[in-house]
């Protein structure tokens, strides 16, 4: 299992236990962070996922493709350059520890 | 106090989870007359009809998350009436229960073939768990299927029996696929789409009766031909499940009818999903949409609504459908259209803007997640947009709506 911290839009945090091989996105509806609406189940459709990846987690994660990327730019008013969908962020044991800020939900 | 919610699919599951989270502090009884845990459906035409998402990976939520929230789940249990005047719901097994608040999130059923052989046990449907899995526990035993109907079920479902390797047949009952809910650019797209991976796609075609073979079935059409298969697949709509709430006494027409609160004619009583027909504020029409959004957005309405915190719905229509690699991303209701606007950047990559009385109502986008979004965040009111910049690719999406609508 790995430690996964959500930081919420009122500043406090969950840690939470994930699985390895889960999106972020399932951690976070598996565990209640409801702000992580998920509508369209992970199929990268609907943005309603965004979370902020702490910088320096960066290098640990794979870029976002050419779909998040669209999504993210066109979607979310105060998009930031570490704003990701977290349905395209799959989690290995290089994440144990991950940092993750949750903002309010635009939906 | 407590809240009785029957149905536990999207919209269900959602109201239960949002109850607590606006502050609920009473019982919350989410009853489904299933025996799985509550599930996904989007998945069980595409992910899990192709074995690419494990049985738990379509769970809504992970089992314990129902004990931490204190939701009482009754699974395999069905309610078989709503006794309004005594605020009460009988179930099947003899008991009955109690609510101060019921909400009704009862979803859709098929609508099932009434040709001549529609019983015979190759025919399967695509709507509930146990559809997928009786599909797949045949899997290995199919090889020709003949997918009837040409909605969004039936493309879904022709494209992952694709996908698995099976010679598919469509039979679509009209002169293009989507007919009901597209424009025919898109419609000959997923033609295309569909021809170009070997489905075999027969239009304006009925299936006229289905008899028994030495293997499988065969599937006698309206155009003379007779179509051996081993299983066959039909998606041809649904109707809104509402006879509880009819037989309770509730307004009903085409759905259980709402109010902007997602209260039904009683006033202990709600209704959201698919089940619901209700007054779209954008659309200023009387509409039932069968949706993840729809469900998802109705059920906040109504939670807000038992707790005191009433907030009218007017959420913007969207829609999604991932054929083989194509994804069809939609925003708004395009019924009615009088005009459209194509900006095409390629073959495979394009976006269907659908104009009424010159206002912008919807946009179907190919391929196209950066147009799709853009134009679902300016979709929360009507307003006329340049047709010109909407259709040119070197203008910049959002600049398009912005000098408009003066956002």
């Amino acid at each position: 299992m790995l430690d996964i911290t959500f930081i919420l839009p009122d500043e406090t945090s969950v840690t939470v236990a994930a699985n390895e091989g889960d999106s972020l996105m399932q951690t976070a509806v598996d565990n209640g962070i409801e702000q992580i609406a998920a509508d369209c189940g992970g199929c990268c459709s609907c943005a309603t996922c965004h979370c902020i990846v702490a910088d320096n987690w960066q290098d640990k994660l794979t870029p976002p493709d050419a779909t998040e990327s669209d999504l993210l730019s066109n979607a979310i008013e105060d998009a930031q350059k570490n704003s990701r969908l977290s349905c395209q962020i799959f989690l290995d044991a290089t994440h144990d520890g991950l940092v993750v800020h949750v903002p309010e939900s635009e939906w | 106090m407590s809240c009785i919610i029957i149905g536990a699919s999207h919209a269900g599951v959602q109201a239960a989870v949002n109850l607590r989270a606006q502050g609920y502090k009473d019982s919350i009884t989410l009853i489904n007359a299933e025996s799985v845990m509550p599930y996904q459906r989007p998945p069980l035409s595409k992910a899990f009809l192709q074995d690419a998402l494990p049985e738990q990976r379509l769970w809504l939520r992970p089992e314990a998350f129902y004990q931490q929230k204190d939701i009482t789940l009754m699974l395999s249990t069905r309610v078989v009436s709503i006794n309004a005047t005594d605020n009460s719901i009988s179930l099947e097994n003899g008991n009955s229960l109690n609510y101060c608040k019921l909400i009704i999130a009862t979803g859709a059923s098929i609508r099932r073939l009434t040709i001549p052989g529609s019983e015979l046990p190759q025919i399967h449907y695509l709507r509930d768990h146990k559809d997928t899995v009786g599909i797949k526990e045949q899997i290995n035993n199919i090889e020709k299927v003949v997918v009837i109907g040409g909605g969004y079920i039936g493309l879904e479902a022709a494209a992952s029996m694709a996908k698995l390797g099976k010679k598919v047949t469509l039979l679509i009952n009209s002169e293009r696929p989507l007919a009901k809910s597209t424009c025919t650019i898109v419609s000959d797209f997923f033609t295309k789409l569909h021809k170009s991976h070997g489905i075999d796609i027969k239009l304006n075609t009925q299936a006229k009766s289905i008899e028994k073979a030495a293997q499988g079935v065969i599937v006698n059409t309206s155009d003379d031909d007779a179509l051996a298969a081993d299983a066959v697949i039909v998606g041809i709509g649904v109707t809104p499940e509402q006879s509880l709430a009819e037989n309770a006494g509730l307004t009903v027409e085409n759905g259980v009818c709402v109010n902007e609160f997602m209260r039904t004619s009683n006033e202990d009583i709600y209704a959201i999903g698919d089940c619901v027909s209700f007054y779209h504020p954008l659309y200023k029409k009387q509409v039932r949409i069968e949706s993840v959004q729809n469900a998802t957005d109705q059920s906040k309405t109504a939670a807000s609504a038992i707790c005191n915190q009433p907030t009218p719905y007017n959420a913007t229509p969207w829609f999604w459908s991932d054929q083989f690699d194509a994804k069809l991303q939609i925003a708004g209701l395009s019924d009615g259209y009088d005009d459209t606007v194509i900006r095409e950047e390629s073959e495979n990559s394009f976006a269907v803007f659908y104009f009424k009385a010159k206002q912008l109502i919807a946009v179907d986008t190919m391929n196209q997640p950066k147009t799709f979004m853009a134009t679902r965040k300016h979709l929360t009111r009507l307003v006329e947009v340049d047709k010109q910049l909407l259709a040119d690719t070197n203008v910049n999406i959002n600049h398009v709506f912005n000098p408009v609508t003066g956002a």
